[in-house]
């Protein structure tokens, strides 16, 4: 398609010459003989380029390339102002008003080409940069649509109902750093005398671990494994289904199941953060690491640990995004801080407990964006 | 991310000089340690005495250079290791799956008797 070129001069020779030029370069001139028509003539035809002289009668060439470049339907245009004004203020005015150019030596055709020839290939690549920045936003609008949705289907594999067991209270929150995260909380009820909890991490956080997540918390659904009394049985059989070679990642997990009718908790933890047991009247006691790493040697042995859980007892359990949230200074927020605050708010509901230590990751951080997922989960023991 | 390699006998010394290896830098770090391992250096060890720190995604990254030099009848160590990352190493149960020596030179003169 030939480029179209608008000149606006008051000089019936000036205007006649250039039409001859340029129709001979093989582009569409049209000719507007004053300001007034020249500014008509670019909202009828949209040029992809004027020529546009200083001195006319009526309005002056700055005074219309300003009009224009205020118009958004015709402010995209570029302008070349074609003048025998030679003087450096004329040159800055009209570069002012949003000129891209100023030639003052309108007899030289060769220099006029050439720098149509410029504009327009700016012109276009402009063009060009808008559509594909366009069609960026266009895509990234779609993948965040879609990073929502899978947010929202991960969601739905947490906990949505927290059972109702007479003698147990349990809270849980898992807060990923992006729109999906690479942990997972689960609770179940699965007999009146089994209460399965667990909490996992895989390694890294965005989509790759989200997915690795949904695909883990299928497995451990099965009922061979939710049925199963011995936490360290149900980690042997993930950790040789999940080998780190299958997605490059491993995990980490504290399992354990409950009996809430008599407080024996049977608990395994592959790699994860110590778990912690407040109790009301000593310190806090924590629930050691039993197993490797899910997934790095395909025969590792995980050990189980029981423990009695007497009236008050409190279990809480984390995700190392907890710990390993940094502040601006780069400090760590660190096991010695979550012990002591745990000891200081121990005789608060295991609810309350949760809310207070996530209130206190975001204190120490002044409100700053978890960099990992952060995930709580706490169980309280009533007899 | 910046490291320092130096070639001592058939070993390759990978010092990683930042002071924390995760989940931005980690790719960068493995990308470039499998540069050298594709450049036929089937013997690293890895100095961390600049490692202050390391997550998931490091401890991932060093996973998966182990799992990729095993199965290319390499081997992997890691010496000078910080206490902090000591313990993460320890918590983890990572101290048993990798071979780790107090010094460079204990590391390197074990890779060159074997």
């Amino acid at each position: 398609m030939k480029n179209k070129i608008l000149v606006i001069n008051d000089s019936e020779s000036i205007r006649q010459i250039l039409q001859y030029y340029l129709e001979k370069k093989n582009y569409d001139v049209y000719l507007a003989k004053d300001g007034l028509e020249g500014i008509q003539k670019t909202k009828d035809i949209s040029p992809d380029l004027i020529l546009l002289d200083v001195m006319m009668p009526g309005l002056t060439g700055f005074e219309v390339c300003r009009k224009l470049k205020n118009d958004p339907k015709t402010e995209s245009c570029p302008i070349i102002f074609l003048s025998s004004l030679t003087d450096t203020s004329d040159k800055i005015q009209g570069l002012e008003s949003g000129g891209v150019d100023f030639i003052t030596n309108t007899a030289d055709q060769a220099e006029v080409e050439a720098r149509i020839e410029t504009h327009l290939k700016i012109q276009e690549l402009t063009r060009e940069l808008k559509a594909s920045n366009q069609e960026l936003m266009f895509k990234q609008k779609a993948l965040n649509a879609d990073l929502q949705a899978a947010g929202v289907i991960q969601q739905s594999l947490l906990p949505n109902k927290i059972p109702d067991i007479p003698n147990i209270k349990l809270a849980w929150t898992c807060h990923p750093s992006t729109l999906v995260g690479g942990d997972i909380c689960s609770i179940s009820l699965i007999e009146p005398d089994q209460l399965n909890c667990y909490i996992l991490d895989v390694s890294g956080h965005g989509v790759p671990s989200a997915m690795v997540t949904v695909s883990i918390t299928q497995y451990l659904g099965q009922k061979e494994l939710t049925t199963a009394s011995s936490p360290k049985h149900v980690l042997t059989l993930l950790n040789k289904e999940y080998p780190f070679e299958k997605f490059n990642m491993f995990s980490t997990i504290f399992y354990m199941t409950l009996n809430p009718k008599n407080g024996k908790l049977i608990f395994s933890n592959a790699g994860h953060p110590e778990g912690i047991l407040l109790h009301s009247k000593k310190k806090l006691e924590l629930l050691p690491v039993t197993g490797s790493l899910i997934g790095v040697d395909p025969n590792s042995v995980f050990d189980d640990k029981v423990i009695q859980l007497e009236k008050g007892d409190k279990v809480f359990i984390y995700t190392d995004g907890v710990i390993e949230y940094r502040n601006s200074k780069g400090e760590f927020y660190g096991t010695d801080r979550l012990y002591a605050l745990l000891e200081k708010i121990k005789h608060h509901s295991i609810h309350e407990i949760l809310h207070l230590v996530f209130e206190s990751i975001l204190e120490f951080g002044d409100g700053r964006p978890t960099q990992d997922d952060v995930s709580l989960l706490g169980l309280e023991y009533f007899t | 991310m910046e490291i320092e390699f130096t070639k001592k006998d058939l070993v390759l010394v990978v010092k990683p000089l930042e002071k924390n290896i995760e989940a931005g830098n980690s790719r960068d770090f493995k990308s470039k340690v499998i540069e050298q391992i594709d450049q036929g250096n089937k013997k690293i060890v890895i100095n961390l005495s600049k490692v202050e720190f390391m997550d998931s995604s490091g401890l991932g990254c060093l996973i998966s250079l182990l799992k990729q030099l095993a199965s290319h009848q390499g081997a992997v160590a890691l010496c000078d290791v910080q206490d902090p990352v000591k313990r993460i190493f320890s918590l983890t149960r990572l101290n048993q799956v990798f071979s780790i020596f107090p010094s460079e030179d204990e590391a390197i003169k074990t890779f060159s008797s074997r």
